[in-house]
């Protein structure tokens, strides 16, 4: 057999915590060849990083243990070297280099860039200062960053999240390693960031024929950029193959359910989610059965009277850990393809007249205003009755912005908010009350934004009795037990506490208290953004139920466009401040009309390898500027292709291109004007 | 950089100003006559105008203020009438003695807690750390004026080793300088070291949890340059508004430590003439001590800025 740059069997790491042994890395195998771009792709907790960084010795000892397996790299095992030893440190940093999730914490604050990747050239070169320097300058061309010279003085506060991103790259790069491991390392980057930073890797890796590991919960990132995949669940890898094999043929249940259960930006509406029942399993709670059995549609007697299935192949690259050996897909029967019913849409019931919202900055001693952030810019748009509207955009477009000003949380600077025919922007104190009944919001954030001191029950029922809706202690109860049902959770539930319900049943609660009040209008910010891919997909169709029974409105915010194309009737696009483009469902995707949006989605990878290779991808280039240097004229100018003096001098403004289609933009490619 | 420390000094003049003025005020809210609060009931009607006319009390409030700053920035600091000297020449004899035990306990008190901190952190859950939080507990809780009898009686008494009071500086007299401020220094640094060792330890022990660290880990690091290099600089942001906020306790542990072991400094004289009511030198020290804590507290400042670029870069 020939020999692998690095390759991993049978490795076993647990965490001795206070209540349990949780087996977070349970015989786990994998393998890696120089030039080879792997993905390992699992949820949250399923071992993704434990494993790399066990390969390392760089989990936390204790409560951390390796306890089984082997990690040979180059022939030498790993495992086997002493902890914290010359020999292992050398391989660290030197050999094999990590890329950490977090930009905005993974590097010191209190060095500059240029001394933290100086540090690892001359610990791993044995380069004197200049010679360090001048490879530190290098490194910065290497990974796109311009002025070398001097943003080696600089300190990471000075760059954005996707310049920092770049930094560590370079640091990573500093030793020329052999295998770049890269854990989660874009997903917290804005899309058309993260595309550049995965661009960047995959170059890297064809110039210098380094290995690279992606770690990810994205399907989609991995079907654009991974030869090989294996996928992870409850530290145990479940299935691995080549990326084609694994889109499309994929074995194991849980593989499948994940590809059935993300919305694809060019998948078929109709299509229904089909949401994987139940939580991802804890680590701490596996019985040595097949970690999948209490989610698994395919499960028999065999998976509930044997133990963990081994690693089955099912061709040279493919293999699949599953007693069913590969079970028939049975996905696409399961999900009844029913028509998207026509919506009957109303009247508008909400309308946005050219809403600005400025921030004022203030310097100086005598607090003098300087100028403006204008976190809202001449917005406009409406929502009918009964239709969803998703606003996508990256961060600081002024999307959660928006959301207060509908919600009344702040005053607006200038423009008008009606809902039903009512001006809501400049309503008394007490005449916003009646209002919050008719308008309710669902939050990002599960964990932040349930009270933690107060009941499932009370904290979903706290705005019947707020608002007085109902009259008796009875009712009460019916309408709490009610609000429990229609979200999928069980009433019993109800007297628990909120750190008892997993992040996903905590959304659901979330959305229970948003119903109570039997609102016209639901604001979701981000709703999914914080949830498992599995989970997602179970509270996307919630929304979408939920909908249908209650004749419901919604203002859908994300940056994810796939998911807002699923569930949108119509999409706003916007970019610092602005609404750039209003288009129906179907067209966004068919006909884009503005650059941005044109990149936006040729950013976003959809997950399937072929079609990915078929697909024209926009030219994109720079970072989202801040909002206090927004470029004057069209906000985009200055990373439009497209651009010409006049868009740096006129600011462009929202046209009908036709059929309700709006865009902003003097120059629509292959478009009329 | 520049606009931030110009701010800052900005700040600590305006401090100043602020602290004079109340200073100042002191002296006014004395019930009686101020003359013959400060002189006695005894004086005759001549020496207590003459005193009036020659402390300005017949004069508008705002010119006296004006008078007494001014005089007190060319060095006249007034007349002590419990010395019969001028105030001066009193400050001037027992400022050094204090501003030496003080600076040289705070240092002691940094690099000893900054030290241990370090070392708990990392050895955490280990036997040192155990042993270490223990005695910086009871460190915390020791009272001072306790520490300083229960030494004397060891070390002086008992055993004979160290002398029971006095001061000289080093260049004076090296080796009795070192016996005589052994037990004064521990006496005022004993706090200081115990909190330095828990502010450190604790914000190590968050500083270690940081990405950063694990990237630090992951590029191959020795972890002793993990830790000193990367982890520390980190850690001490937080040390150093305790340094700030340790000063004071440093200025009144001065004031036990020197009536103990019966050191001349500013410590025992502001007691004494609180008790002797000396107002003018009372005045005095007060603004002295105010001074040195607010240069201090600005040196804290720029520090800051400069260990922590957030600040710099502002
Ligand atoms: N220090 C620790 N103590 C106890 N348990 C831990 C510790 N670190 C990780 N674990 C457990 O190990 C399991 C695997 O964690 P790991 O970080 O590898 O997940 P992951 O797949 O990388 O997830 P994510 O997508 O959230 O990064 C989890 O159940 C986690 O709770
Ligand atoms: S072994 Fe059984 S329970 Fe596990 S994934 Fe396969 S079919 Fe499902
Ligand atoms: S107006 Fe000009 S700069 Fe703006 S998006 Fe259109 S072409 Fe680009
Ligand atoms: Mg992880």
């Amino acid at each position: 057999m020939a020999e692998h740059l690095l390759q991993v069997d049978h490795l076993q790491t647990v965490f001795h915590t206070r209540e349990a042994l949780v087996r977070a890395v349970d015989d786990v195998s994998f393998y890696v060849d120089a030039g080879e771009i792997v993905s390992i792709v699992g949820e949250s907790g399923s071992g993704k990083s434990v494993s790399m960084l066990s390969v390392l010795q760089l989990i936390q000892m204790p409560p951390g243990e390796i306890t089984g397996g082997k990690a040979l790299f180059e022939g030498q095992d790993l495992l086997a070297l002493k902890p914290g030893g010359e020999e292992l440190r050398r391989v660290r940093g030197g050999k094999i280099s990590m890329i950490f999730q977090e930009p905005m914490t993974s590097l010191n604050p209190v060095l500059t860039v240029g001394d933290q990747i100086m540090e690892s050239v001359t610990l791993h070169l044995g380069y004197g200062k200049k010679e360090a320097r001048a490879r530190a300058l290098e490194l910065l061309e290497l990974v796109g960053i311009p002025d070398g010279e001097e943003r080696l003085g600089y300190y990471p506060v000075q760059f954005s999240g996707g310049m920092r991103q770049r930094v560590m790259i370079a640091m990573a790069m500093a030793s020329s390693p052999k295998l770049l491991i890269a854990d989660e390392a874009t997903t917290a980057l804005d899309v058309t960031t993260q595309e550049q930073i995965l661009d960047l890797l995959r170059d890297i890796v064809r110039k210098t024929g380094t290995a690279l590991i992606i770690i990810t919960h994205n399907l989609s990132v991995v079907a654009r950029y991974a030869d090989r995949i294996y996928v992870m669940y409850a530290g145990n890898v479940v299935e691995r193959g080549t990326a084609a094999e694994m889109f499309s043929s994929p074995a194991h249940p849980y593989t499948q359910g994940l590809l059935q259960a993300i919305p694809r930006l060019d998948g078929d509406k109709s299509r229904p989610l089909i949401a994987i029942e139940g939580m991802p399993l804890n680590p701490a709670k596996k019985d040595g059965r097949c970690p999948f059995l209490p989610r698994c549609r395919f499960a028999g007697e065999a998976c509930r009277e044997k133990p963990m299935p081994p690693m089955e192949d099912l061709g040279p690259s493919h293999g699949v850990a599953c007693w069913q050996g590969a079970p028939e897909k049975g996905g696409e029967a399961l999900g009844e393809r029913a028509a998207p019913a026509r919506k009957e849409l109303g009247d508008v019931l909400l309308s946005i007249n050219r809403v600005k919202k400025f921030y004022p900055i203030y310097k100086g001693v005598l607090r003098r205003k300087v100028a403006d952030v204008k976190a809202l810019d001449d917005v406009t748009f409406s929502l009918r009755a009964g239709e969803t509207v998703g606003l996508v955009g990256e961060s600081g477009c002024g999307k959660t912005t928006l959301a207060k000003s509908i919600l009344c949380l702040h005053d607006i600077t200038e423009g008008e908010i009606l809902f039903e025919g009512r001006d809501i922007t400049k309503l008394k104190k007490n005449a916003i009350r009646p209002l919050r009944r008719d308008i309710q919001f669902i939050f990002q954030d599960p964990y932040g934004s349930l009270d933690p001191r107060q009941t499932a029950g009370s904290i979903v029922g706290e705005v019947l009795k707020v608002n007085r809706l109902v009259s008796s202690k009875e009712e009460y109860d019916r309408r709490v037990a009610e609000l429990f049902q229609a979200v999928g959770v069980d009433p019993a539930l109800r007297d628990r506490m909120p750190h008892e319900f997993s992040g996903g049943q905590r959304q659901r609660l979330g959305i229970a208290r948003a119903l109570a009040s039997n609102p016209k209008l639901v604001i979701c910010d981000e709703p999914i953004s914080a949830l498992d891919v599995s989970i997602q997909a179970q509270i996307i169709n919630l929304l979408i139920k939920l909908q249908k029974e209650r004749g419901l409105t919604y203002l859908f915010i994300a940056h994810d466009l796939s998911v807002v194309r699923h569930i949108s009737d119509r999409v706003v696009v916007m970019y610092l401040g602005r609404v750039v483009e209003v288009s129906p469902w179907q067209e966004l995707y068919e006909k884009p009309l503005h650059p941005y949006t044109r990149a936006l989605l040729s950013a976003i990878p959809i997950p399937d390898p072929e079609v990915e290779k078929r697909r024209g991808r926009a030219a994109f280039q720079g970072e989202v500027p801040s909002l206090l240097n927004r470029p004057s004229g069209c906000v985009f100018h200055n990373r439009c292709p497209y651009k010409s003096e006049r868009c740096e001098r006129d600011v462009p403004e929202l046209t009908d291109q036709g059929g309700g289609h709006l865009a902003a933009c003097f120059h629509i490619p292959g478009g009329a004007l | 950089m520049y606009k931030y420390i110009g701010k800052r000094i900005l700040q600590m003049f305006l401090a100043l100003f602020l602290i004079s003025v109340f200073v100042f005020a002191l002296l006014q809210m004395i019930p009686g006559d101020p003359v013959y609060a400060m002189l006695g009931d005894e004086i005759s009607i001549e020496r207590h105008d003459q005193v009036y006319k020659e402390m300005r009390l017949d004069r508008p409030l705002p010119e006296q203020y004006a008078m007494w700053v001014k005089g007190f920035l060319q060095g006249n600091m007034g007349y002590s009438f419990s010395y019969r000297k001028p105030v001066v020449e009193l400050v001037a004899a027992r400022l050094p003695a204090t501003m030496y035990l003080g600076v040289l306990s705070s240092l002691v008190s940094v690099a000893l807690g900054v030290l241990f901190g370090a070392v708990t952190a990392v050895k955490r859950g280990t036997w040192i750390d155990n042993v270490v939080t223990v005695i910086s507990n009871i460190g915390l809780a020791t009272p001072i004026f306790w520490l300083g009898i229960l030494l004397v009686l060891v070390f002086s008494l008992k055993l004979g080793w160290l002398p029971s009071n006095g001061f000289v500086f080093p260049w004076e007299d090296f080796s009795l300088s070192v016996k005589q401020t052994i037990m004064p220094v521990i006496c005022m640094s004993i706090g200081g070291v115990a909190s330095y060792t828990r502010q450190t330890r604790s914000s190590m022990l968050e500083v270690i949890r940081q990405d950063y660290i694990r990237t630090a880990r992951s590029k191959g690091l020795p972890e002793g340059r993990v830790i000193w290099k990367h982890a520390l600089k980190n850690a001490l942001i937080p040390i150093l508004t305790l340094i700030a906020v340790t000063l004071r306790n440093t200025i009144a542990g001065a004031a036990v430590v020197e009536n103990v072991f019966n050191i001349n400094g500013m410590g025992s004289l502001m007691v004494q003439c609180i008790t002797k009511r000396d107002f003018q030198l009372v005045q005095a020290c007060i603004l002295l001590l105010s001074a040195v804590t607010c240069v201090c507290n600005l040196l804290v400042d720029i520090a800051y800025a400069y260990v922590d670029p957030r600040i710099r870069l502002k």
